[in-house]
């Protein structure tokens, strides 16, 4: 059996440069889609139905602004930018043309939900307007913007941290089922269209898998253990594979997938066998799910093994320096150190 | 929906009249953020011309807010913002000047010393107080103490016994702690410092020094006339030289300088001493004009007049600059607050016990009225006063009580400066409203790489 030691050593000698963003904040190499890009790419598409690129640009940055307080946890100023969107009659005027109209909303109402989750107690309200803006999103597709893809596999993540937020796990597990079977799978599962139809690069699905799939873990690990309700979400989301995977999906990512499910599966101690370690442990597993088998590794360690400081300051190092956890989460791998 | 240039814009004129892509620095006061813009993308924006610019341009320009919707009354929507960004502040500061002793008799200093210091009754209700504003302020994240007096380190005993108690209280809430002080600094002795530096978070002292030995030894003398100079500067350099001196923050001694018609034309003699020295790396440098305090009416008698004042301090900033001191950033910023007295949770309290909510009130006969002055600690709190006079500062301008600045585009960066200056009839715009444009240009020579074109 391998020990806490030997676990320690294998991390040390991984390779060092792990370059992707880990933690809840992760973001998505996609280079030409971030936020901002997709509201230069849904504004272009607009154009050709409307004018009004000065008024949508203005309450692009209200929403900008409101996204930073809301972050910052600025509630009062919050509100404030939050009245220049919601229910404000110039955004939901009914004479405007569709496209417009429904360009503009896909911006708003997703920082407005924002606002009502950061909040922290009117879940059902952005869970409503996160529906709202999926509408605004299906108009856009269905009407030749078919980049908003992107705006949709993101909201339905928005959806499923509102839903585990809220308690709603099985509507969580839905979104987060939906969303990673159409991201790996080379179908249109219950979308319009496969993904690979938008997608640019191999490099650009792989930032966002592991944007996704840490954002789901690491939510969902947030779930308080009494509950349960956390690895039941992720063995729900994550248990059944699509029928088949997408040309862009890498073989490491598949395979620490399988690894993550094989730890998932058992509720019993983990054996950490060298294969394990290799799909779990390698440069391309999302930080979130080597997180995960780290946590259920260490559970299973006998108290013994947790009385050498050296090995403790380098399983430390890796998690701050590789995976880049937050303090929040190195505290929940607390038994390390009530061991030793 | 139609929109304006916002009226917060500061603009230089042309950087470069004689070239054909003439460039001018924009300045947004109402976010605090400058840019290179082009003189045909500026005409632009003056005409109002919005539908010709490019989407990314324009989508800067809103988060930039330099252009706002018609409709919008700036001038109330600052204060709007104001406000609720101060009821954002989640720390609570505090300022205590544990006594009314100081060793000097700076003949512009508007303060009565005595020999009282704090006594334990009072330090105990100061720390009722500390938790109570705790308990209100669940979200707290944030405590930080300014150190004044008289002269602080006049109590430093008391100081310590306080500082203790709430570094203590801190860390069993779990909030992060900030101190710093204001000394004339002829106390502060390479062990106090390394006290107060190392194991009760100070980690900025602001130490008066009136320019050149000259000047000062003129001015900041001790009440028996002995001079300080020589003192003061021994203590710095002593200080400096320590080890641990930069052991928490680069810079922690910040050396200020009152300016006046008697010692502007020395300061940068004084710079230069500075230099000589070896302080250049180790002190941060500031320029003040001498003000009235109280009833002491030095800024009348002896105070240069605004204009005199910013164009020097331009100077000053170059010269330091070239000489190497730490002058990286001479724009103002967008603050929701004008000063500690619209934050309900700032608070002043002094050796007697009295709550203020500014510290130039303690000790100071001219606020001894009951509209400068929040209450006491030693009595109960419902006995408090939440509406003195400077605290409703907000409310007044925005019933435009103060025409100046409901007029001025230097508004959202100033907010009036100093409100018990426009109260006392006194007031005077600061330095950069006559030194705006050069700022805005010595800013852009001194970090020009990092300045965008839009």
């Amino acid at each position: 059996m391998i020990s806490l030691k030997d676990l320690v050593s294998y991390l040390d000698a991984a390779p060092a440069e792990h370059n992707e963003n880990a933690g809840t904040s992760a973001k998505p190499n996609t280079v030409e889609y971030d936020k901002g890009h997709i509201f230069y790419a849904v504004q272009e598409f607009a154009s050709d139905f409307c004018n009004e690129r000065v008024k949508h640009a203005y309450f692009y940055g209200m929403h900008q602004k409101l996204l930073r307080a809301c972050q910052n946890k600025d509630m009062n100023l919050a509100g404030y930018f939050l009245s220049k969107l919601e229910n404000n009659p110039v955004v939901k005027n009914e004479s405007e043309n569709l496209i417009s109209r429904n360009t503009l909303e896909s911006i708003i109402n997703p920082s407005v939900a924002y606002y009502y989750y950061a909040e922290g107690n009117n879940y059902q309200k952005a869970a409503d307007y996160l529906a709202l803006s999926l509408e605004n999103i299906d108009y856009l597709i269905d009407t030749g913007f078919r980049d908003g893809m992107y705006m949709k596999i993101e909201q339905y993540l928005n959806s499923f941290r509102v839903a585990v937020s809220a308690g709603n796990f099985e509507e969580a597990t839905s979104y987060a089922k939906d969303v990673m079977l159409y991201l790996l799978s080379s179908g249109r599962e219950k979308f319009q269209f496969p993904f690979s139809e938008v997608l640019r690069s191999a490099d650009q699905l792989k930032g966002i898998l592991d944007m996704y799939i840490n954002a789901i873990v690491f939510k969902t690990t947030g779930i308080p253990l009494l509950t349960g309700n956390g690895e039941e979400v992720l063995l729900t989301v994550f248990s059944d594979g699509p029928a088949s995977y997408g040309a862009y999906v890498g073989d490491e990512l598949k395979a620490a997938l399988a690894g993550f499910i094989s730890v998932l599966s058992n509720a019993g101690p983990v054996t950490a066998s060298e294969e394990l370690l290799a799909a779990v442990f390698s440069q391309k597993a999302p930080a979130s799910i080597q997180y995960f088998v780290l946590r259920r590794l260490i559970d299973s360690f006998p108290e013994e093994m947790f009385s050498d400081s050296t090995t403790l300051v380098k399983l430390e190092e890796y998690c701050r320096k590789v995976l880049h956890l937050t303090d929040r989460q190195m505290a929940r791998l607390l038994p390390v150190k009530q061991k030793a | 929906m139609k929109f304006k240039l916002s009226k917060y814009i500061a603009a230089t004129e042309p950087l470069n009249p004689e070239s054909r892509n003439k460039e001018r620095i924009l300045f947004s006061t109402r976010t605090g953020i400058s840019m290179l813009i082009s003189e045909s993308f500026y005409s632009t924006l003056q005409h109002g011309e919005f539908d010709k610019i490019d989407l990314p341009r324009l989508t800067k320009l809103m988060d930039y807010e330099l252009i706002v919707p018609e409709e919008t009354d700036e001038f109330q929507e600052i204060i709007a913002i104001n406000r609720l960004g101060v009821k954002d502040t989640r720390g609570i500061a505090m300022t205590i000047q544990a006594t009314a002793n100081c060793q000097l008799g700076c003949f512009y200093c508007g303060q009565s010393h005595t020999k009282h210091v704090m006594s334990e009754e009072i330090q105990e209700k100061l720390m009722d107080r500390l938790n109570y504003l705790l308990a209100e302020k669940k979200d707290a994240d944030g405590m930080s103490v300014t150190w004044y007096g008289g002269e602080p380190l006049m109590a430093y005993s008391t100081i310590l016994n306080l500082s203790n108690r709430i570094i203590a209280l801190a860390r069993e809430r779990k909030i992060p702690y900030s101190s710093n002080m204001i000394t004339n600094g002829l106390s502060l002795k390479k062990d106090i410092f390394r006290e107060l530096y190392l194991n009760h978070h100070v980690h900025r002292f602001q130490i008066t020094v009136d320019t050149t030995k000259e000047h000062h030894d003129k001015r900041r003398i001790t009440k028996g006339g002995t001079e300080t100079f020589d003192i003061i500067m021994n203590n710095i350099l002593e200080i400096t030289s320590e080890d641990y001196y930069t052991a928490k923050v680069k810079r922690p001694i910040f050396v200020r300088m009152n300016i006046d018609v008697t010692n502007y034309q020395d300061v940068t003699s004084f710079i230069d001493r500075l230099c000589d020295l070896g302080l250049k790396d180790k002190v941060d440098l500031g320029f003040s004009p001498l003000n009235n305090w109280g009833e002491k009416t030095a800024g009348d008698d002896v105070g240069l007049d605004v204009m005199t004042f910013a164009e020097w301090e331009i100077e000053w900033f170059m010269y330091a600059y070239k000489k190497g001191f730490n002058i990286d950033y001479i724009l103002p910023q967008r603050n929701f607050a004008t000063c500690m007295v619209v934050d309900e949770h700032s608070e002043v309290y002094d050796a007697y016990g009295n709550i203020t909510p500014c510290y130039e009130f303690p000790y100071t006969p001219k606020y001894n009225e009951e509209k400068y002055i929040i209450g006491n600690l030693l009595k109960e709190s419902d006995t408090y006063n939440h509406k003195t006079e400077v605290r409703g500062w907000y409310d007044d301008l925005s019933e435009y009580k103060v025409p100046k600045c409901s007029k001025c585009n230097l508004f959202p960066v100033c907010n009036g400066e100093c409100p018990k200056k426009w109260y006392n009839g006194e007031g005077e715009c600061p330095s950069m409203k006559a030194n705006m444009e050069d700022r805005l240009v010595l800013q852009y020579l001194m970090d020009k790489s990092n300045l965008k074109t839009l």
